[in-house]
């Protein structure tokens, strides 16, 4: 397997710490992508600290490592919330969970990586009817974990995204980034021209919230 | 007659005359050239390395940006001669530096693999003395000069930005348009059996309610930027997506406010074309083509209908079927702020 990132993380905030977090387990492949709320001031600081915690290999299941990171987040940065996206690939195949409103994608480009990429899988987002999140991790709610699984077969591209770039970059435009990767292997600079294309495509389409791209390829030979 | 003299009357008569350059310009010539040459080698060599990064589908969309390019006169001769060129001609003109240095770079410059690099238009090279700058040349050092002989006076250094994104080309129009809040996005569909690429909302963005008191009466609208306040405006759709209100008056021009955003601040101004102006709460007579800044605070106020070719004077009688009233409030942009969920007990 072979697995390469690129990122580009809070393009809009200006010198500031920002209120998006992005951890990568190079050794693990695990990735993770969290989205502070940004009514609440320590919110950048508890994303930072969940993206670090759950960019770590863990032995317990998800459900069960999120209960408890959710009551240490409660106790470490209280009145404050966020998103979580998280990406493992291993031999068994690739694993994606999330709970908020952030963007999670995964494309493949089949046919041994002949055919053009398509989007087979986009998680679940925790919204109502304002576009507000239902749910984050260290909030008041904090229920669900979504979870998706792909098997170890072929090239797959995941794009994540804080909420802002999400909802600016239309679906033309992130394929039309996407397709960019061919079938060779990228490199890291690759990945993070494209993030910072995509993330610039939606600070010029008005985007004010931080803005967070990471991409990941990933290749089962 | 000499055969020497024989060819100065053959030169006069043809009219061309030969001016001798002074020493500066011989000098300006030769490191003109040589610079030119330096710079080039230099910004392919940083091109060059930073190339292999990328993928070539990658370079075919986008390009670099010259960020720096640093010059280092080889000995302390011909960094005296250039300090003298440069000072000698800043003291004339304070631009020579830049309009110099924009002749010894290219517009653009590309590699054999099809990546580019592209100076910005007020890129201005940097002259660095090094240690070497300050020391003459023995005679020895004299003869470093390059595998085909030519002396070497600069070392110069290049350090590149980027890649960016190329732009597609679009007409100028479209493209300030779409700098605008509020114009139209086209987002094509996806070609997609499998999944949804999620809902799509365009972010909040400022508006402004109209309130106008006219021939109708008293009518309100909640609008997004840019607009165009003036008579039948509503009736012009625009393809670009300004908004537009109509006002049914008798004195009142075609296109009477425009009214827009530019980095989060709301302006507004009379065209040109524009007959008739306005007057503000406040008493001030707006001109035409002058940009006025709409407070985000306070309800703003226009009294239409002002001629100022006959003084600018509104009857005591005057009635709004007549003198329009058009009132400004800027609706405030939601926040952006992502709220924390709360349990609904």
């Amino acid at each position: 397997m072979r697995c390469v990132h690129g990122a580009t993380i809070n393009l809009n905030s200006f010198g500031a710490m920002g209120f998006d977090a992005f951890s990568a387990n190079v050794v693990d492949h695990i990735f993770t992508l969290c989205d502070g709320a940004n009514s609440c001031p320590n919110s950048g600081s508890a994303a930072t600290w969940l993206s670090e915690t759950f960019s770590q290999a863990h032995p317990d299941t998800l459900d069960t490592q999120l209960k408890v990171r959710h009551a240490q987040l409660c106790a470490l940065f209280p009145e404050t919330g966020s998103t979580l996206l998280r990406l493992a690939a291993d031999d068994g195949g690739i694993h994606m969970a999330s709970i908020g409103d952030s963007f999670l994608w995964l494309f493949q480009k089949p046919w041994g990586g002949f055919g053009p990429w398509r989007c087979i899988d986009q998680m679940p987002r925790d919204i109502d009817s304002k576009g507000h999140p239902t749910q984050l991790v260290g909030s008041e709610v904090c229920d669900i974990l979504h979870e998706s699984h792909h098997p170890p077969v072929g090239r797959y591209c995941a794009v994540m995204m804080s909420d802002g770039p999400g909802l600016s970059v239309s679906p033309a435009q992130l394929l039309e980034r996407v397709a960019v990767l061919g079938r060779a292997e990228p490199q890291d600079h690759d990945l993070a021209y494209l993030c910072r294309s995509l993330a610039l495509q939606a600070q010029k389409s008005g985007c004010r919230d931080d803005i967070s791209v990471a991409i990941v390829w990933i290749h089962y030979q | 007659m000499k055969l020497k003299d024989l060819f100065s009357m053959t030169r006069s008569s043809t009219g061309v005359e030969t001016f001798q350059s002074s020493s500066t310009d011989a000098f300006a010539d030769s490191i003109a050239l040589e610079l030119r040459a330096v710079a080039t080698a230099a910004i392919k060599r940083a091109l060059e390395e930073r190339e292999t990064r990328y993928m070539k589908s990658v370079l075919d969309e986008s390009y670099f940006v010259l960020e720096s390019l640093v010059v280092t006169p080889r000995d302390r001769e011909i960094a005296k001669s250039l300090d003298a060129f440069l000072s000698v001609h800043e003291a004339v003109d304070s631009g020579f530096r830049h309009k110099f240095f924009q002749q010894i770079v290219q517009r653009e410059y590309r590699s054999s693999r099809g990546s580019c690099v592209r100076v910005p238009e007020t890129f201005e090279a940097t002259i660095q003395l090094g240690a070497d700058s300050l020391e003459s040349m023995s005679g020895e050092e004299g003869f470093q000069v390059s595998l085909k002989g030519r002396r070497i006076s600069f070392a110069v250094e290049a350090s590149l930005g980027g890649p960016l994104k190329r732009e597609t080309v679009q007409s100028p129009v479209a493209k300030a348009m779409a700098n605008l809040t509020g114009a139209p996005s086209v987002r094509a569909p996806i070609a997609n059996p499998g999944a949804q690429l999620g809902p799509r909302d365009t972010p909040s963005a400022p508006s402004i309610d109209v309130s106008v008191s006219d021939s109708r009466g008293n009518t309100h609208k909640l609008v997004g930027l840019p607009l165009v306040i003036g008579r039948n405006s509503a009736n012009s759709a625009d393809p670009m997506g300004v908004q537009s209100v109509g006002v049914h008056a008798t004195y009142i021009s075609r296109s009477q406010i425009v009214v827009f955003e530019l980095m989060g601040t709301i302006y507004y101004f009379i065209p040109e074309g524009a007959s008739l102006t306005c007057v503000r709460h406040d008493g001030l007579i707006l001109e035409r083509q002058k940009l006025y800044q709409l407070a985000s605070s306070d309800v703003t106020t226009f009294r239409c209908g002002i001629d100022t070719n006959v003084g600018g004077v509104i009857p005591s009688d005057a009635t709004p079927a007549d003198f329009p009233v058009i009132h400004l409030n800027v609706h405030a942009a939601q926040p952006d702020k992502t709220p924390r969920p709360r349990a609904i007990s």
